[in-house]
């Protein structure tokens, strides 16, 4: 049966290059023509200001998070990355890839890539940044590299992977993870790395980094890919949104990150628009499943059956967002259409707190955070405004961000939000939800989701998969394992003469971290 | 003098060592380094082994006591974050926050003090009606709206200066002219107060009968008397000031040490924070004992020496 697993894989691998060679190349031809007038209208050079401070360029000195690796997925390259229309696996620096078996992966990696500096583009290269991740834990790639047994160069072209059991995520993790960086870097040291990044990628850096100062970056003309537009590429990292938007209608810059919804009017006039990356980030709040009152399966659907979805979204997200429904957002593996919501209906949840003993409602504390997630506040403002039409007190405690991380990891809270942003693999948010945090992880509630995550893990078969992670979803979704409320629209301001717009993945969602990528690129 | 000074620093040691005790106590009892610098992906083991790696799986006592020795050879740490010395983060940051603090304080001192001075010695009058006004608003508007307002008039409307950075002289004036603004209110208030004390004093109508001209009573008798607040209220602001004004850093993207203890705090970058903490408990002392020192240059009548 593994067997022929393989095969089909293999013979499927085989198609999908072939249909994202011929399918990638008009993209490109498609979109540099729909690139061109920005460069007619003089924008060769874009800067994009972005809302966390750059930290390094160097992807192996810090994990640094979504923005870091923006900026550092300009000048390096994963082996295969997620991207296109169809978010699925595309070649970067591997040209191709194939298991051999079950827990074999073989990678055949492009010839003829140059680094910035001239260096040819080898195996040893992807050696050196895969030992520089095992060995860094600052670095948080241990979820990626753990289950790899032997990492080997076959030959100067060719990468084997071995597992110690079969891993289906390895591959989207590690297009999500390994930047490969020239083994050079050894030579000249981190320090001068960290000043003057080399990569293979379609951008080199203009002129050296230094803290606190843009990252300016030029088009690599020697990129095997082609070179891109525009020419010249900055990040800035302007913290306030006010500012952000500010600088965006002087014509300062041309793309803002995360634009708050009161900024909108602002930016929706003149020659600055806002572009929206639909589903970018889920937000979903978390039950103790160890303690009373949300032990009790029906307590739990008590509280989804008090929520008004449809209202939170259009009213106080102003219809930039979707109601969530399943624990996937639409476009990730193991979405599914097919799950009943729960629908706004008090009298339903009056029934079933009563038969879980709260007949006389129920008053619980909820730890929410305010401004870090578009409207968060007003959200669970609105929630407990709900709630309270079914007899049910939530008592809002606003709690500052790390704490609400580590009080979810310790256990320590009755309902906490979790945020994920639009992801290439399921497996670390299932793992974030069910496995982290103390009161989930240790409730016979979740045990089958746990055996049906570890089950997935193993399924190569991407079909295959995706209909584990739809019965999982359907489960966690039933017994209300999460209170749920609401996936968030990502919001960017732009120059209207760049004419970009975010990446959309599999007709609604988006990665977040590809889209400035991707679309300026491609 | 050599004496009060060892005293003064001497006295300063405990305060230090408090703040910082204080400070570490509640950073950790907020939330794990390990969550925040490490993506959500990283696994337990990752975590573990950063902690391990900055020394955070010691017990508290130890990690403080380890803090303290270190600091006193002169190691203050590195930054969790970039991965520099601590110190260096911060020496990153200091010019940024003494460029604004000493331009907003002296904005606030050649607008504030003159004002006063007029609105005092012309007291009831139009000129002493406005300049209470607008003290009055200086003092209660919020410096995150003034800012942005600013911006909107003066950068994106009449695009006469730039929104945001550092850099260039015309970036530094809106940014200082937001910060000044609350100092530049208060010092006009209390210098009209003072110079109102002052002015009825018996020393004054001698000068006016010895004949002095106006200004030289005002400037040379009545304001100098009137200092002493003053004084003592610019050494408080810009002790303040000189730990970074984190509302006008992030309003204009100014990269001083504001915004870097917010962020620091944020992302529980103990070592930075740590760092940022000593460095204003140590502006407070040394400016606390300028102010006294300049007390006596100001008024003969107080000494700083100690009595024999």
């Amino acid at each position: 049966m593994a067997r022929t697993d393989r095969e089909r894989l293999t013979r499927r691998t085989f198609l999908r290059g072939t249909l994202l060679a011929g399918g990638v190349a008009p993209v490109l031809t498609a979109t540099r023509v729909a690139a061109q007038p920005a460069s007619r209208a003089g924008l060769d050079e874009w800067v994009v200001a972005v809302s966390e401070d750059i930290t390094t360029t160097d992807p192996l000195v810090e994990a640094g998070g979504a923005i870091r690796w923006m900026v550092s997925y300009h000048m390096f390259e994963p082996l295969v990355g997620y991207e296109g229309p169809s978010f699925e696996a595309v070649p970067r620096l591997a040209e191709s890839w194939k298991y051999t078996s079950d827990t074999t992966l073989e990678l055949k990696l492009r010839r003829n890539v140059k680094f910035h500096n001239g260096d040819a583009f080898t195996a040893e290269d992807v050696l050196y940044t895969y030992e520089a991740h095992k060995s860094d834990p600052k670095l948080g790639s241990g979820y990626v590299f753990d289950p790899v047994e032997k990492f080997e160069a076959v030959d100067p072209y060719t990468i084997r992977i071995v597992t110690k059991t079969p891993v289906a995520s390895l591959l989207p993790n590690m297009a999500a993870v390994f930047l490969v960086v020239p083994k050079a870097r050894r030579a000249i040291g981190p320090e001068a790395f960290k000043r003057h990044p080399i990569g293979t990628g379609m951008y080199r850096i203009a002129k050296d980094w230094a803290r606190d100062q843009p990252v300016e970056l030029q088009a690599n003309d020697a990129y095997w890919g082609g070179a891109p537009s525009p020419r010249r590429l900055q990040f800035k990292f302007i913290r306030e949104a006010s500012t952000r938007v500010a600088e965006l209608q002087r014509g300062t810059i041309h793309v803002a990150e995360s634009v708050p919804l009161a900024q909108l009017p602002l930016v929706k006039r003149g020659n600055t628009d806002v572009v929206v990356m639909k589903g970018g980030r889920i937000i979903v709040h978390e039950f103790n499943l160890m303690k009373e009152p949300f032990s009790n399966v029906k307590a739990r659907q008590a509280v989804n059956f008090s929520i008004d979805r449809d209202v939170l979204v259009k009213n106080v997200l102003q219809g930039y967002g979707l109601p969530h429904v399943g624990v996937f957002s639409p476009g990730w593996l193991g979405y599914s259409t097919d799950l009943q919501p729960y629908t706004f209906n008090p009298p339903r949840a009056k029934q079933l707190l009563a038969e879980a003993g709260h007949p006389n409602g129920l008053e619980f504390e909820w730890q929410i955070t305010e401004g870090v997630y578009q409207k968060d506040r007003e959200i669970a403002e609105a929630v407990a405004a709900q709630l309270k039409q079914a007899g049910i007190t939530a008592r809002l405690r606003v709690t500052e961000r790390a704490t609400v991380f580590s009080n979810h990891a310790s256990g320590n809270f009755t309902v906490v939000p979790v945020q994920w942003p639009a992801t290439v693999d399921p497996d670390r948010y299932l793992q974030w939800l069910f496995v982290r945090p103390k009161g989930v992880s240790d409730s016979k509630e979740t045990e089958p989701i746990r055996q049906m995550m570890e089950e997935g893990r193993r399924i190569i078969d991407t079909e295959k998969r995706a209909q584990k992670y739809r019965e999982l979803s359907k489960l966690a979704y039933e017994r209300a394992l999460l209170l749920f409320t609401h996936v968030q629209d990502e919001l960017y301001g732009i120059d209207k003469r760049t004419g970009w717009s975010p990446y959309p993945v599999r007709g609604v969602a988006v990665h977040h971290w590809y889209a400035l990528h991707a679309s300026i690129k491609r | 003098m050599a004496r009060f000074l060892i005293g003064r620093v001497l006295q300063s040691v405990p305060a230090l060592v408090g703040v910082t005790l204080v400070v570490f106590l509640l950073l950790h009892a907020s939330g794990d380094p390990a969550d925040l610098m490490l993506p959500p992906e990283a696994t337990d083991v990752d975590r573990q082994a950063f902690r391990h790696a900055h020394g955070l799986d010691r017990s508290l006592h130890v990690q403080y006591a380890l803090f303290v020795w270190h600091t006193m050879r002169g190691d203050l740490g590195q930054s969790f974050t970039y991965g520099d010395p601590a110190l260096d983060v911060l020496l990153r940051r200091l010019p940024a926050t003494v460029e604004l603090a000493l331009t907003s304080t002296a904005l606030a001192l050649l607008v504030g003090v003159p004002c006063g001075v007029v609105a005092a010695f012309r007291r009831n009058s139009i000129a002493d009606y406005l300049v209470m006004l607008g003290a009055s608003l200086g003092q209660s508007v919020a410096g995150f709206w003034l800012g942005l307002v600013l911006i909107m008039l003066l950068s994106v409307q009449l695009g006469l200066f730039p929104a945001s950075g550092r850099g260039t002289l015309a970036q530094l004036v809106l940014p200082a002219v937001t910060l000044s603004t609350w100092l530049m209110a208060l010092l006009a208030r209390l210098t009209r107060s003072s110079m109102l004390e002052v002015l009825r004093s018996d020393y004054i109508t001698t000068a006016y009968a010895k004949g002095l001209a106006t200004r030289t009573v005002v400037l040379r008798h009545a304001l100098k008397n009137a200092l002493i607040p003053i004084v003592t209220v610019l050494g408080v602001s810009l002790s303040y000031q000189m730990g970074g004004a984190v509302v006008v850093e992030t309003v204009f993207n100014w990269p001083g040490l504001g915004t870097l203890t917010f962020d620091s705090v944020l992302r529980r970058d103990y070592p930075v924070v740590l760092v940022t903490v000593l460095f204003v408990g140590l502006v407070f002392v040394v400016v606390n004992l300028l102010i006294d020192i300049l007390y006596g240059l100001v008024d003969p009548r107080i000494r700083v020496e100690s009595r024999p």
